[in-house]
């Protein structure tokens, strides 16, 4: 099964649209939200394995010597490949959204209004993409069992057949 | 008569929560001043960088207030320290921006009187 874990960590030296964020996906979703200032502290705290980190594109407002969020981005990726990372930015560039997307951002979301309602579809397509992953690979181990199955059964049929305790082998051997 | 600011989107989004409303309207109000005195500090160093940063910051903030005037400022602002062309127009702009911000500070301050 997927991990769909149960924690968001949303990265922003902004504290007015953090806590927006953060009560906006407390109030629409049943996951846990811890909200960090500096992506230094994310970094630090990603072994309690958030699934999802809304991650702002310029992480260096308050404090100028901070790391930016393509630089967060690439080491959550590097320390763990699944957790998803959706970019926040208030730049509305085509290119940036393509780069933060090479990088391996799971979606790309313009600062403003609609923000809110956008952060709160990416959790629900995470999930989503996250639970038919999780079903796919059932399906997958489960053809294998089947697979093993079948052949033990029919070397078992062949070895009984070649013992003498069964006469014809079944029509589909 | 036009106003700097309009917390229509904020009322929605709240919910028509007056808490959520003084929590989110008193953290602007508390951060925007010191991040204009920090603007012009940054103007007069010439640190581009920085004042393009901080109008960045301070521009997202200003659209959930429903400045319009004050974000397209700020939009100005953050283009001209990105290309470092124009930046004669820097002192102007922020002149602008900070009377943007006293009246939405003035409205704001009223509006959260009155919840």
């Amino acid at each position: 099964m997927a991990d769909l874990r149960k924690l968001i960590f949303i990265v922003d030296d902004d504290p007015v649209l953090a806590e927006m964020l953060k009560d906006h996906l407390s109030k629409m979703t049943h996951y846990e939200i811890h909200v960090f200032e500096k992506g230094e502290d994310c970094i630090e705290k990603l072994h309690l394995k958030p699934g999802i980190v809304f991650l702002d594109f310029y992480l260096n407002s308050v404090d100028k010597d901070a790391i930016d969020g393509l630089e967060v981005l690439q080491e959550i990726k590097k320390i763990d490949p699944d957790i998803d990372v959706v970019m926040l930015s208030g730049q509305d560039k085509i290119e940036v959204a393509v780069k933060t997307m090479q990088y391996g951002a799971f979606d790309y979301i313009v600062k403003g209004e609609s923000a809110f309602y956008r952060a709160e579809k990416a959790v629900f397509n995470i999930y989503r993409f996250k639970k038919l992953q999780g079903n796919a690979e059932s399906y997958k181990r489960l053809s294998i069992w089947l697979a093993i199955g079948f052949g033990a059964l029919a070397l078992l049929i062949m070895y009984l057949q070649m013992s003498g305790n069964i006469k014809d082998l079944p029509g589909w051997l | 008569m036009s106003t700097a600011s309009d917390l229509t989107f904020m009322r929605t989004f709240s919910g028509g929560d007056p808490e959520k409303i003084k929590k989110y309207v008193g953290m602007f109000l508390k951060m925007a001043p010191p991040s204009l005195n920090q603007m012009d500090e940054f103007s007069q160093k010439m640190d581009w960088k920085s004042l393009k940063t901080t109008s960045h910051s301070l521009k997202s903030q200003m659209k959930y207030m429903g400045m319009a005037l004050g974000a397209e400022i700020a939009q100005k602002l953050e283009n001209i320290c990105a290309e470092e062309s124009g930046t004669d127009e820097i002192p102007d702009l922020l002149s602008k921006l900070r009377s943007q911000v006293a009246l939405a500070v003035t409205e704001l301050e009223n509006e959260l009187s009155k919840l």
